[in-house]
């Protein structure tokens, strides 16, 4: 492996050397897919590499965009035959760098398997193809179901379905509807070895529509970063439309009330969805982001954290019901709920600038918000599930260690999820990549924030290599890797599937 | 266009997180978005690479070092009709450059010499011929042959009729002027065109990255604008509207530039022509450099609902958002990209007339509906042939 120093950015770019036999590769990936969907070109490759965070850039040897499930069958026993390492993606744009061939070799890109394939409204399901993307599947019920809605992700309206689903966070009405592997119900997979299998209620019986009371290996794919099989098929839950629907926006005044607040409201089981956003984020939301100071929230917004809460309810009696249970939590907490006119303003405010920001809206192009202040778009995450109660000391501890970095400051954003029994903790950065310091204290502090996290008894959600290493070599129980190990020895033989990811 | 330094694109290119937004229709219809993929490239499926986010990293790989600016990168870079939809969603920091990026960088293959031979051809033949056909200057005006009151552009004449290359030497594109002329020359509108003098106005060459060969026309065409004395053009094509109004400033005072359609829509609106009852049901192509470029999306339409019988349904992407046709920067002529999405959109809408008000648009929806097997189904005509078939007698 050939590593290049950018020297604008400092980024350390893996060029693989020339796979033994690559030609012969290129012309099998051909004959499966057509000569239009194979590239090797530097320029191509180079493209897949690049993405926002502070993490190194790999290129692969070979792109491959297959078409069918059989295609991608194919190209598996062909990686087999020729022991090439294999990567996927659809969009590329997760914040661990999750999607990066760390080890060359080919990269199958799955965009081109689209399709919605079944939407059934009485099961409420959508059965789509791994390379349709939230956009895609918004669209198609806003035009065909539009009693129907998605519980969105915390990205951008082009990320996958299936992919985001499977490497886990959490969605938009995740404190109601839980974490996004919840919403798969059943796949299509192809394993390692090109064989292809269903998993769900689909392996046992021909329907889709769930993965309850079953062996359920679903759960071989999900958060296993594509080293168990490639999903080129999910059933995922579609969600019915409630009659009405409110938001809340509260103003907290310290800490305390805000981690508790939203645990509070979560644990009523009357709120769609509860999360928190400090000062920065809502800022970045509102399209400040060139105007964002490196250094903490200005003086008259001492903490300015925002609890936001969505309330969906089937009439107007359950909605004062709701109502009265905000406002006796709010007093509670001595917390502000906006005044209507205040709130209005308020909210048409985040709403407008927040576009599709996942937190008050559709899903959309939150990326752009992110943009940052310096020459460099970067932007980069680590976020974890876990006990909810340790959500004063994450976000607390955090600042801590974002306060050691002086040429970085985190936003934070807080979501409870399943009805407060689990919480889940993000800090983002948008950085300049073009600042090798910033990128450097980036690197570090989210060193930090993983152990930080981890010891909090936090599962790290899409954590990028560093992460699973430190992971694997010092919290992993032994037995869980020994029985991860060989579960993936027997899927993957040859160890062709994301080498590095998760590595044993 | 907005001038911009090899620093800048460096900067600009680290701006793109590569969040997509460009691809997809998201602005202008919040809060009800519908995410239409509004990038002509999610139809050629084509990898990521072709896209705009993916464009912008083959950039970055060159100023790094790491992409060799050889032809593959020349074939991307190219590939592109420069439709400006990516600007319209993209809100990062160089959201509304990005055409301006791509042409810097492509500045930058005009001067190696490394260019797509197509592209190549489309430039020797402007630069020796005045045209990208390469077609003797004397043809210019074999379209006006049979058309009355087609005359040469002369002094005190109020307007001077830009015909355009394709309007020119393309079969389907010479029905345009064609139409045009007869119409103007019917309500009085006095004008005359420049025939074998008149030269290509660079639009496309200027974003092709050739800007030296652009100059060179702006040149000879202000010069011989105003050794003519024009005081008005009114240009056929969106392309030659957009390199007069926005382009050509820049080195100099020029006419008033106007389109045919913002003339059409004051001749109808003043009742110097009068229209008969025509009954279609008609879907109207927002070309690029009309819309998106110049901010013309109601006079086109003004003009087909004043035609009594008229019925104007409206495609799902439309004004700002509308699906381009692939036909800009050259591909009309190089065919990188297809308009099959389009013209099916088109169809869908149940319309049997797709009115156009490009001929650039004209060419490429035509050939895609040959492909598509609809060339029967949905006839594609420019606006001014429509508006002379319905003209009343006697206007």
């Amino acid at each position: 492996m050939k590593i290049v120093q950018v020297a604008t950015t400092g980024k350390k770019v893996h060029i693989p050397e020339k796979l033994t036999k690559q030609e012969q590769i290129y012309e099998e990936l051909a004959s499966i897919v057509g000569n239009k969907y194979v590239e090797d070109d530097i320029g191509v490759l180079y493209v897949y590499s690049k993405d926002m965070t502070e993490l190194g850039q790999y290129l692969p040897n070979l792109i491959v965009m297959p078409k069918t499930t059989e295609e991608v069958s194919e190209i598996l026993k062909l990686a087999n035959k020729y022991k090439v390492p294999v990567q996927c993606q659809v969009k590329g744009l997760n914040m661990g760098g999750v999607h990066a061939p760390l080890a060359g070799g080919i990269m199958i890109d799955l965009r081109r398997m689209n399709r919605i394939l079944e939407i059934d409204e009485e099961a409420e399901y959508a059965l789509v193809e791994a390379g349709v993307t939230w956009a895609d599947l918004r669209r198609e019920l806003q035009e065909k179901h539009p009693n129907f809605r998605l519980s969105y992700p915390f990205a951008p309206a082009q990320t996958g379905v299936v992919s985001n689903a499977l490497l886990g966070g959490h969605l938009r009405f995740s404190t109601k509807y839980g974490p996004p592997s919840d919403q798969i119900l059943s796949a299509e997979v192809v394993v390692p070895t090109g064989e292809i299998a269903y998993v769900g209620s689909r392996g046992l019986v021909k329907a889709w529509d769930h993965r309850q009371d079953l062996p359920d290996l679903l759960g071989l794919f999900i958060a296993w970063h594509g080293t168990t099989g490639i999903v080129t098929k999910a059933a995922i839950r579609i969600i019915p439309k409630p009659k009405y629907e409110e938001k809340i926006v509260f103003g907290t005044k310290n800490v305390e009330t805000t981690c508790e607040l939203p645990r509070r409201l979560a644990r009523t089981h009357s709120f769609d969805a509860v999360s928190v956003i400090d000062w920065r984020y809502l800022m970045v939301a509102m399209k400040k982001c060139s105007d964002i100071p490196i250094t903490g929230p200005p003086d008259d917004i001492p903490e300015g954290i925002h609890t936001v809460i969505y309330s969906s309810f089937e009439s107007e009696e359950e909605l004062a019901s709701k109502r009265k249970i905000a406002k006796s939590l709010a007093e509670k907490y001595d917390a502000q709920i906006m005044p209507p006119e205040v709130f209005d303003v308020e909210f048409r405010r985040q709403a407008d600038a927040i576009d599709g920001c996942p937190v008050l809206g559709a899903p959309g192009g939150v990326g752009m918000c992110f943009s940052g202040a310096g020459k460099g778009a970067g932007l980069s995450w680590i976020g974890g599930l876990g006990p909810d109660k340790y959500i004063k000391n994450l976000w607390v501890k955090t600042r801590e260690i974002f306060a050691k970095y002086q040429k970085i400051f985190p936003q934070l954003v807080v979501h409870e999820m399943c009805w407060g029994h689990i919480g889940c903790f993000r800090e983002i950065v948008s950085f300049d990549v073009c600042d090798p310091e910033q990128v450097e204290q980036v690197r570090k502090a989210h060193e930090e924030e993983v152990r930080l996290l981890l010891d909090h008894g936090y599962v790290i959600y899409k954590p990028p290599k560093f992460a699973t290493d430190i992971i694997i070599n010092e919290y992993m129980d032994k037995g869980f890797y020994q029985l991860m190990k060989k579960i993936r020895e027997t899927l993957d033989p040859n160890h062709i599937m994301a080498p590095g990811r998760w590595e044993l | 266009m907005t001038e911009i330094t090899w620093q800048r694109l460096t900067e600009w290119t680290y701006k793109c997180i590569g969040c997509r937004s460009c691809i997809t229709e998201y602005k202008k219809t919040f809060p009800h978005h519908r995410f239409d993929y509004i990038c002509p490239f999610d139809y050629q499926e084509k990898s990521f690479t072709y896209s705009p986010a993916g464009k912008i990293r083959v950039i970055s790989g060159m100023l790094e070092g790491i992409v060799p600016l050889d032809m593959h990168a020349a074939e991307i870079l190219y590939m592109d009709p420069l439709c400006k939809a990516c600007e319209n969603d993209c809100l990062a920091d160089h959201g509304s450059h990005i055409v301006d990026m791509f042409v810097v960088a492509r500045e930058r293959f005009v001067e190696e010499g490394i260019l797509p031979p197509k592209v190549k051809e489309f430039l020797e033949n402007i630069s020796k011929y005045g045209n990208p056909w390469g077609e003797p200057a004397v043809k210019r005006a074999e379209w006006a042959k049979n058309v009355k009151g087609v005359k040469k552009y002369k002094r005190g004449d109020e307007y001077l009729l830009y015909v355009g290359c394709i309007e020119s030497f393309d079969p389907l594109g010479q029905k345009i002027p064609s139409a045009f002329a007869e119409l103007l020359a019917t309500v009085g509108v006095s004008f005359g065109i420049l025939g074998e003098e008149e030269l290509c106005s660079g639009n496309d060459v200027r974003l092709l990255g050739e800007r030296g060969l652009f100059e060179m026309l702006v040149e000879k065409n202000m010069k011989t604008f105003k050794d003519l004395g024009v005081k008005k053009i009114v240009t056929l094509s969106p392309h030659d509207y957009n390199a007069f109004k926005n382009m050509y400033p820049e080195y100099g005072d020029m006419p008033e530039v106007i389109h045919y359609t913002q003339l059409l829509h004051e001749l109808i609106k003043n009742g110097k022509i009068k229209l008969s009852s025509f009954n279609a049901k008609v879907t109207y192509h927002d070309p690029c450099f009309l819309g998106r470029y110049n901010n013309i999306y109601d006079e086109p339409r003004e003009i087909l609902k004043s035609i009594p019988g008229i019925e104007l349904v409206e495609m799902k992407r439309n004004k700002e958002n509308a699906l381009c046709c692939g036909g800009g920067c050259g591909n009309f002529y190089f065919g990188f990209l297809n308009s099959k999405a389009r013209i099916r959109e088109a169809y869908n809408t149940g319309a049997e007339i797709l009115a156009v008000a490009c001929p650039s648009c004209g060419t490429m929806l035509e050939s895609a509906s040959k492909e598509n097997g609809l060339e029967d189904k949905i006839l594609i005509m420019s606006i001014p042939e429509i508006v002379k078939k319905t003209l009343l007698s006697g206007t």
